[in-house]
């Protein structure tokens, strides 16, 4: 009796694993060869802001000391890729040279305005509160001015405004 | 004609670069640290090019305010410049360390810039540079404590510590008590004169094991006085029988 159980037993385990092979192997041949399959895939894409300004230098032209030019130099950002709107922050550093002048002595305005006038440069990031939208085909502009304080030596004077999008 | 020419002039001044600057931009979002005092936090700050050409950048040091008579954290970007390649993003990682001597429930906020490499020169006129700009708060909470698994691992040591000295003390003193008590009388020894003595500790027959003096003393004279008693108990029963 033992010994009829000993072999029955392992025949049937051999029989099933047969089994249960064959069924895959059927399966994945038939998987394979099936013109409807899926493939499910998955993608994040987060809220982004880009910024591209136009131009990218400005000039205030000749300016004698004491002199100013008013705050009507437009630079115009835009966001054409993003899909978040953004604030427009500005910094800027001195005026250099030979020697050098303060970088207050350049403003900014939402604004054109007629005058020398609006908001001091600094080195420190301001918000400007101007919102540069994304999308194509919409932008926003910034306007600057320059001072040019009195006794200051002559030279070729260069400064770095920089504009950021932060969203 | 006048106005022709101011307006001509005018435009003559502004300036004459056109092309936009790449499209730098980034994730949206504020970088919210939560340091526990004396350790440290580590969030990826993700930057963005959306145009055509590689944008060289760099990271300018972290803005912070400051609290007075607490030390302001250490902000730390890693790498501080690198090139992202048209249409890719980039990950800068940003750490935040909490000196240890700060209180909790502290904030700072600051800023984290990035910005676009250029070479653009613009004698007797400003260069537009463009950038990215990241708000971050940082909030000092409490210091952690020790994790579950180092105090249970400490208990463990010491239980074993423990159970193992209380092994070897407890052996030892089992071993001294053993050389101290009396010992057994073996039964082939009684009634051959030499009943009574103690069963000696087995003598290879090369020389006698010595015992450690005090217990050997005390010993013999217990079982001497004892052998003794069983002795004349003996010899009285011999005399009565015969």
């Amino acid at each position: 009796m033992n010994k009829k159980i000993r072999w029955e037993i392992p025949a049937m385990l051999v029989l099933f694993a047969a089994f249960i092979s064959v069924i895959a192997l059927h399966s994945s041949i038939a998987y394979a060869n099936s013109p409807n399959q899926n493939v499910n895939a998955n993608v994040v894409v987060p809220s982004t802001c880009y910024l591209a300004v136009t131009p990218v230098t400005i000039s205030f032209g000749s300016l004698p000391p004491g002199s100013n030019y008013a705050t009507n130099v437009l630079v115009t950002g835009s966001d054409v890729d993003g899909n978040a709107n953004s604030y427009l922050y500005v910094s800027g550093g001195n005026w250099i040279a030979t020697s050098h002048f303060g970088v207050s002595n350049t403003t900014w305005n939402p604004t054109s305005m007629v005058s020398y006038a609006g908001n001091s440069l600094s080195t420190t990031p301001t918000n400007t509160l101007i919102q540069i939208p994304f999308g194509a085909g919409t932008s926003n502009v910034i306007y600057f001015g320059l001072n040019v304080p009195g006794a200051t030596p002559a030279g070729t004077y260069t400064q770095t405004i920089t504009l950021y999008a932060s969203c | 004609m006048d106005k022709a020419l101011a307006i001509g002039m005018v435009l003559l001044l502004l300036g004459l670069a056109v092309v936009a600057h790449a499209q730098l931009g980034e994730v949206a979002g504020p970088l919210s640290f939560n340091v526990s005092i004396g350790s440290s936090q580590t969030l990826n700050y993700t930057i963005v090019n959306a145009g055509n050409n590689s944008i060289n950048f760099y990271i300018k040091d972290a803005i912070t305010s400051t609290i007075k008579n607490e030390t302001t954290p250490t902000i730390t970007a890693s790498p501080m410049n690198g090139t992202i390649l048209p249409h890719q993003q980039y990950s800068v990682k940003i750490d935040v360390s909490m000196p240890s001597g700060d209180k909790p429930g502290l904030l700072w906020q600051g800023t984290l810039q990035a910005l676009e490499s250029t070479n653009v020169t613009a004698p007797g006129g400003a260069v537009i540079q463009t950038g990215v700009l990241k708000g971050i708060t940082v909030m000092s909470s409490q210091r952690k404590g020790l994790p579950l698994y180092y105090v249970g691992a400490f208990v463990a040591v010491v239980v074993v510590i423990g159970v193992s000295s209380y092994i070897i003390y407890g052996r030892r003193r089992k071993g001294r008590k053993g050389s101290q008590s009396a010992t057994t009388f073996p039964s082939k020894e009684r009634g051959n004169g030499t009943y009574g003595k103690p069963s000696a500790p087995s003598i290879s027959g090369k020389g006698k094991r010595r015992k450690s003096a005090r217990s050997s003393r005390t010993s013999s004279r217990t079982s001497r006085s004892k052998t003794r008693r069983k002795q004349s108990r003996a010899s009285k029963r011999s005399g009565r029988s015969r």
